[in-house]
């Protein structure tokens, strides 16, 4: 059997928010690991802690406690720069509320990735992955000119062009109607696989559950179960 | 990187066209009113010491010949505002020593204002300070009788024309027409002095030293109490302009500060998204800074344009160069401002965790 390698791992994660006098603790005492090659689907109440896991994860909140590794480095103990260098290479996010830039054009925004990274011929590129989104014919219009299904794409294009290590989706349907999703999830499986990347996303729709290797369960802060889909994984 | 760096600080330029202009106008706004008023002030203050001055606005007087050269030369020493020639004669007035004036050219420091009564045409005319006339009980038509001071000088006499205003600052000298002057001389030409106006910075003693070095047979009178009082007045007035000055830069300033922070409050949620996708801070703060830039340049062009025209309808006596001068010098304050608020503002922004920047709930 083919080992498994680890994309990203966090260990004994703590983040505590304070509201007021109030302590609330979103991560307690989290240890995760997400392999290259799978899609891993975070489930939860409201509340629960599950954009804050995604957010520790990807370098983009520091944890009270515990570390975070990709590739063996722990990430909390890079500098400013080191920490943006990862994120450009390594990571992809796609938001739920798309996160496009308003005044860039589809095309100027999937090549954000790229150009941040210096990789020649971005626009070829970002081209080439807009069409493999569906959107060759979409490329110069700007993200106000889109529907929120054609945002979500120029997303996941944005997420993949630069083919990270990882992805990391925060409720990527959340704002789209069910067959749309359908669409965006198809893709997203299909595209992650095709770059072997790790995926997670958080999620609230249990009707993708089908879609991922693995589901995680969230409740006050802790994982709960760790559920595993059957068959082979689907990216 | 540099193409997306253009990228985004054109996005952050026209994200919001009315912000910009906003902006703009704030540039402008702070700039015209810190250059227009700040010369608003300082015209204000400079006409209220004229006017405090006493009723001889000088500080000093140089008598002797002086020529077309020599005058240029007083008028380039340092500190030196004014120059007037003055013709006055002694007499002799009730038995007072006292000086009488011959009644001024157009152009002239001194102030000229009539109670009653109309100016000495005529060589008979005089025209008497309202002390004199209260003290002597005097009135128009009256007759006075005033003796010259030369030898063997006879009695002449002056008919009343006129009586000086009694407020402050107007002329306490009598006044004659000029062949009533000749008539208090014995000598066919007039005895004249320049009489010389300060900048109320400059000491009196080191002017008197340069007016000596130009031609020492000069006889410099000092006025010195006049000038003590002017230059305490003065250093009172330009406390008061450079706080009054330093307010509306204050005020301005802030108000420029709290626009540029909601101008890029406004772009803090894309300002996450680059920095989650790896965007480096430094590349974030070089398209703010060239924004603010940009936005004080066309600020400090358009305020060039039109602020002779303000100042025009504000009736500032100041010139245009200088006027262009204070704005030159002036706008790097605010520029320095602005460029300091920028970058404290995206220091504060880039501070922030990325979450809260992009405003996703946990």
């Amino acid at each position: 059997m083919q080992e498994k390698h680890i994309a990203v791992q966090g260990h004994n994660l703590h983040r505590i928010f304070h509201l007021g006098n109030q302590e609330v603790k979103a991560l307690d005492q989290i240890d995760i690991e997400i392999y290259q090659g799978e899609l891993v689907m975070l489930l939860g109440p409201s509340g629960s802690g599950k954009t804050t896991l995604l957010h520790t994860l990807s370098g983009l909140d520091t944890p009270n406690q515990g570390e975070v590794f990709v590739d063996d480095v722990s990430i909390y103990k890079l500098n400013d720069n080191q920490l943006s260098h990862l994120r450009s290479r390594s990571f992809g996010f796609i938001f739920q509320s798309f996160n496009l830039l308003p005044n860039l054009t589809a095309l100027e925004n999937v090549q954000i990735p790229l150009r941040i990274t210096g990789q020649p011929q971005a626009k070829e590129k970002a081209l080439a992955m807009l069409k493999r989104v569906g959107l060759g014919d979409r490329a110069h219009h700007r993200p106000g000119q889109l529907s929120g299904g054609e945002q979500q794409r120029v997303t996941v294009a944005r997420a993949l062009v630069a083919r990270p290590k990882i992805v990391f989706a925060d409720e990527p349907t959340g704002n789209l109607d069910s067959v749309t999703s359908m669409e965006i999830m198809n893709l997203l499986q299909e595209m992650v696989l095709e770059n072997n990347s790790a995926c997670l996303m958080v999620t609230h729709n249990s009707e993708l559950v089908p879609l991922a290797n693995r589901v995680l369960n969230l409740k006050d802060g802790r994982l709960i179960n760790k559920l595993k889909t059957e068959g082979e994984p689907s990216c | 990187m540099l193409g997306l760096s253009v990228k985004l600080l054109q996005w952050s330029l026209f994200r919001n066209r009315l912000q910009l202009l906003i902006m703009v106008l704030a540039v402008i706004g702070s700039l015209s009113s810190y250059v227009l008023l700040g010369t608003a002030i300082r015209e204000m203050s400079e006409t209220v010491i004229e006017v405090q001055r006493s009723d001889w606005p000088f500080d000093l007087a140089i008598t002797g010949n002086i020529d077309e050269k020599e005058l240029k030369q007083i008028k380039e020493v340092k500190g030196v505002l004014y120059t007037e020639s003055i013709v006055m004669a002694p007499a002799y007035f009730y038995s007072y020593e006292m000086e009488f004036l011959l009644l001024p050219h157009r152009e002239t420091k001194l102030i000229i204002e009539l109670a009653s009564g109309n100016l000495p045409l005529s060589e008979s005319e005089i025209v008497i300070p309202s002390a004199h006339a209260m003290a002597y009980h005097l009135s128009l038509g009256d007759v006075i009788r005033i003796l010259p001071r030369y030898a063997n000088a006879e009695v002449q006499e002056f008919k009343i024309s006129g009586i000086s205003s009694s407020k402050r600052g107007v002329i306490t000298k009598p006044l004659l027409s000029e062949e009533g002057l000749r008539r208090l001389m014995s000598a066919q030409t007039l005895p004249s002095l320049t009489a010389v106006q300060l900048d109320g910075k400059i000491e009196l003693d080191y002017v008197s030293a340069e007016l000596k070095k130009i031609d020492p047979g000069f006889s410099v009178e000092k006025y010195e109490d006049n000038y003590a009082k002017t230059k305490q007045d003065l250093n009172m007035s330009d406390s008061l302009v450079v706080s009054l000055r330093f307010l509306i830069l204050g005020i301005t300033a802030a108000s420029l500060a709290v626009l540029l922070y909601i101008g890029q409050r406004s772009g803090s949620y894309q300002t996450g998204v680059l920095l989650a996708m790896g965007v480096k801070k430094a590349w974030l703060i070089f398209p703010a800074i060239i924004q603010t830039t940009l936005i004080f340049l066309i600020g400090f062009v358009l305020t060039g344009v039109f602020l002779p025209f303000v100042s025009k309808y504000l009736g500032l006596a100041t010139s245009q160069g200088l006027l262009f001068l204070s704005l030159a010098k002036d706008v790097g304050v605010y520029y320095g401002v602005g460029v300091l608020s920028t970058i404290l503002i995206n220091l504060q922004f880039l501070a922030t965790p990325i979450p809260k920047l992009m405003k996703d709930t946990w």
